[in-house]
């Protein structure tokens, strides 16, 4: 892992887990833990969810639990919580303290799943890593452990032939994730499957659904984790995308290799494609002129690796920009010489490094990118988390719809900007005019 | 002042007896106050602040300090977006290994770093990992400060010790005044010491502070603000001041009073500025430290017209107002609803010690349901369920707990409530928002009828010894 970090972007695995669990509807985290941990997480990345950020429900382990055992405090925490507050699945997710304390938090949660009482828990701790890995084990801790109450209708049903399980796009982590897995719905409806996108109005019932899933699509690594467990358990077979798919030349190559594997009913991918296509070239078609203002303009990315690529590759080829650096800010690896492009890096002094010296003309990033973007007086578009205090509830950056949206946000970006500077010069002639 | 030589601020259970958890009326926490307080614990809590984060809060307020989060990366996650956040944080990234071997090598990088960077003050904040693993940072530190001359300032944090987030300002401030504040006040006196006043402010919104920044620039008094908004030559000239005032006293009480003690710096004691009373009672007690009192009673009568006229229309009368915010500005908050024709109908504060139990004093009417809620919003719901309020204020992040009861929440901090200004502002929002009441939530309870029947006191049980 790597040493230290100037303003720490990923967080932890509990802010991970914690952001999964409560972007399910139904599913009611408890955190053990002293009790700033989920404060902390919610400081930074305020996203919308319906358990408001002081309202989850955590032990808020004390002195006295950190000497003698917080077990039994966990118990007493986990007995009141489903008294207190609704849910129909309960996870226990660990701070570093229990971690270090040795609790045994799957006893607790044992205890109450004895009571018929919906409680599992996270195999894992806050320093185990980011909350990249704090997704990936808590999704897999979730179905697993849903599974394992009996929740699960897998194994009665069978495997359903159309249901198809989305990963790899983490809330919190994908700054528009639920936007973009509503898109990846629509699209996989038109292919007559349904999508378990967990993060949607579904909710737990779609965690329920998950071992009974004819394939499992992963949108990231952090995904792949998660599909490699299915895989194993469930004999899910998986298939892995590293990029999130933006533009139409994106989702074609997405659709052919899921249809390859869900064989939906004949003409249908053909229908989609053509239907996706035509939607595609009418509102590109209208962005010309616009397109014509911005050719050629230098764009820096930072983000996770599967964002940076997909709309990395649909700046390039579709709007006609010039990638000058991607910083991949969830798989931050040691080493790696300047020249390297993509860059890893989740420290916000290398990627401000980097930044300057790319020559960029617009910085597409996270709101952690504003000082840099105002100090190289460049505009910045915000596809990547931490979200900060910016609500977004449907926006997507994937699919047409994704394609679309980006496409009216960089252009207005960057000419917003242009104009803007125009006025400064207008204003900077006439004062310098005014001298004479 | 022995405990300014101490090597950390003591927790406000052990200096101050602060009792987190209470339910019932005015009147019987008066009495309860009277004696001797008994620890209470909660058997059923909802994550909340803690020391770590207020800390985080108020050295990362200073422009330029470097603030150093020795413990895993999450820990540091609540400084990255705040409004007047150091660019100068650092985490030490502890992983599973480090909670075993000891994290010394990454904060040794990490202090290295941060004071290469030019950073005006330097400070280390304590997490639970390195409480529990008992990483020796003072050796690094001194180790460090020996080789370099840099000075480095440790918060000795750890997010489990205190139920009362508001150590974590102590602990905080208790850093300042042994790492930061000039410790010569004669060299002081000699360029110009007792012009200014320093303005004390832990919580508050910068629409607060500027709001009372305002009066004193129309009174002429230079204002020296601190910890928050502040660099770190603010917390240094700080023991040069006339005096020192705090916008909410209870969070402040440890550097108001070490600069007192330490630094001869006259603590005021005084209410925040909230509502028609408190805000003058402000600016006279202010205005009194600086021998400007003429000019005070100018100012007073030149404001006090447009906010007798806002008051005199009554904006509250037949309404009520649930109030959920700090005791010291509760106190005022208080009487600002009932200048306006309002009745309290409720309070909910965080805590409540030996420090400010005074206050309670200034709430008239015992039978005012009261708790002591420690930020547990289930309790506040509980407690809402049985009142009849129009409006809730409240702070930042759990007005969605307050709509299921029809009534309006007023979030606290976007518009200044302080001051004459801020009397305008309220009853101008209030009137706004009469049309809203009856407003409904989207989502639905979140919590069960069978909690909200209960007594709110039901996982409150008192501390075994």
């Amino acid at each position: 892992m790597k040493n230290v970090i100037k303003n720490p972007r990923n967080g932890c695995s509990l802010h991970g887990a914690l952001m999964t669990a409560l972007a399910i509807r139904g599913v009611t985290p408890i955190v053990h833990s002293n009790s700033g941990c989920a404060v902390q997480n919610y400081l930074a990345e305020n996203f919308a969810a319906r358990l408001g950020r002081f309202e989850v429900p955590g032990s808020s382990v004390l002195e006295k639990q950190v000497i003698f055992g917080g077990g039994s405090r966990l118990r007493e925490q986990i007995k009141n919580t489903v008294k207190v507050l609704d849910g129909s699945l309960y996870i226990v997710l660990n701070g570093c303290e229990s971690a270090m304390v040795g609790d045994d938090v799957p006893g607790m949660a044992k205890e109450a799943a004895e009571r018929k009482e919906p409680v599992i828990c996270a195999r894992f701790a806050g320093f185990h890593g980011s909350a990249h890995h704090g997704y990936s084990r808590a999704m897999w801790d979730l179905i697993d452990g849903a599974a394992s109450l009996g929740i699960a209708r897998g194994e009665e049903s069978g495997r359903c032939g159309r249901l198809v399980s989305v990963f790899g796009i983490a809330p919190g982590l994908n700054a528009h994730f639920r936007g973009d897995l509503l898109e990846l719905r629509r699209m996989f409806r038109r292919l007559d499957a349904e999508a378990n996108i967990f993060f949607g109005p579904g909710g737990a019932d779609e965690l329920a659904n998950a071992p009974s899933a004819a394939l499992n699509v992963s949108f990231s690594k952090w995904g792949g984790f998660v599909c490699g467990r299915m895989e194993e358990k469930y004999g899910t077979p998986k298939l892995e995308f590293d990029f999130v798919p933006v533009g139409f030349e994106a989702v074609r190559e997405m659709v052919l290799a899921i249809a390859e594997r869900i064989s939906p009913d004949d003409g249908a991918v053909d229908d989609f494609l053509r239907e996706e296509r035509v939607r595609f070239e009418y509102f590109m078609e209208l962005t010309d002129e616009y397109r014509a203002a911005v050719i050629g303009a230098r764009a820096a990315l930072v983000g996770t690796e599967s964002v940076v690529t997909g709309v990395g590759k649909f700046l390039n080829e579709q709007l006609a920009a010039t990638v000058t650096a991607s910083v991949i800010t969830d798989s931050p690896a040691s080493g790696g010489s300047n020249a390297d492009n993509p860059r890893r890096s989740d420290d916000s002094e290398e990627i401000e490094d980097i930044l300057r010296r790319s020559g960029a003309d617009i910085i597409l990033g996270s709101p952690m990118e504003a000082p840099i973007a105002r100090e190289l007086n460049v505009p910045l578009l915000e596809i990547s988390p931490p979200a900060g205090p910016k609500l977004i509830l449907g926006k997507s950056y994937l699919g047409i719809t994704g394609a679309v949206n980006l496409t009216e946000d960089y252009i207005s970006a960057l000419t917003a900007h242009k104009a803007g500077r125009e006025l400064e010069i207008a204003l900077e002639i006439r004062r310098m005019s005014q001298k004479y | 002042m022995a405990w300014i030589d101490e090597r950390a601020a003591l927790t406000r259970e052990r200096r101050s007896g602060a009792l987190s958890a209470f339910h019932g009326t005015l009147g019987g926490l008066k009495t309860l106050m009277s004696g001797e307080t008994r620890q209470t614990l909660r058997t059923m809590t909802q994550c909340a602040p803690d020391d770590i984060v207020y800390a985080i809060r108020v050295l990362a307020g200073i422009e330029g300090a470097a603030v150093i989060i020795h413990g895993s990366a999450g820990c540091a996650a609540s400084a990255l977006f705040a409004p007047d956040a150091s660019n100068l944080l650092y985490s030490t990234n502890l992983d599973e290994k480090d909670s075993i071997l000891g994290g010394d090598e990454k904060l040794r990088e990490a202090i290295s770093r941060a004071a290469s960077r030019g950073a005006s003050a330097v400070f280390v904040l304590g997490t639970p990992v390195t409480a529990i693993n008992n990483d020796d940072v003072n050796s690094v530190i001194s180790e460090f400060e020996d080789r370099t001359g840099v000075k480095v300032t440790y918060a000795n944090t750890d997010g489990f010790k205190s139920k009362t987030p508001v150590t974590g300002y102590d602990i905080a401030s208790h850093c300042l005044l042994r790492g930061l504040v000039e410790h010569s006040r004669s060299e002081g006196s000699q360029s110009g010491c007792g012009c200014f006043i320093n303005l004390i402010t832990m919580s508050e919104s910068p629409s607060d502070v500027l709001s009372v920044l305002g009066m004193f620039e129309d009174l002429g008094i230079s204002v020296n603000v601190l910890p928050r908004y502040s660099s770190a030559d603010s917390v240094k000239r700080a023991s040069r001041a006339a005096a020192s005032v705090a916008l909410n006293g209870g969070e402040c009480e440890y550097l108001v009073d070490g600069l007192e003690e330490s630094f001869g710096v006259r603590a005021i004691r005084t209410d925040s500025p909230i509502g028609i009373e408190a805000a003058e009672r402000f600016i006279r007690a202010a205005a009194g430290a600086l021998g400007v009192e003429q000019e005070a009673e100018r100012y007073i009568a030149e404001r006090r017209g447009e906010a007798d006229e806002a008051a005199s229309k009554t904006p509250l009368s037949g309404y009520g107002v649930f109030l959920n915010m700090d005791l010291e500005p509760a106190a005022s908050f208080a009487a600002l609803v009932s200048e306006l024709g309002g009745k309290v109908t409720g309070v909910a504060v965080p805590y409540v010690d030996e420090f400010n139990k005074r206050l309670l004093d200034k709430f008239h009417d015992n039978a005012t349901p009261f708790i002591v809620a420690n930020g547990q919003p289930f309790e506040i719901a509980n407690a809402l369920s049985k009142t009849k309020s129009d409006f809730c204020v409240v702070p930042r992040g759990i007005a969605a707990s307050v709509l299921p009861f029809g009534i309006v929440p007023i979030e606290w901090g976007h518009e200044s409530f302080f001051g004459w200004d801020g009397i305008l502002a309220f009853s101008s929002l209030i009137s706004r928002l009469k049309n809203s009441r009856g407003i409904k939530p989207f989502r639905g309870e979140i919590y069960k009828k069978t909690w909200l029947s209960k007594s709110g006191n039901w996982h409150v049980k008192t501390e075994v010894r």
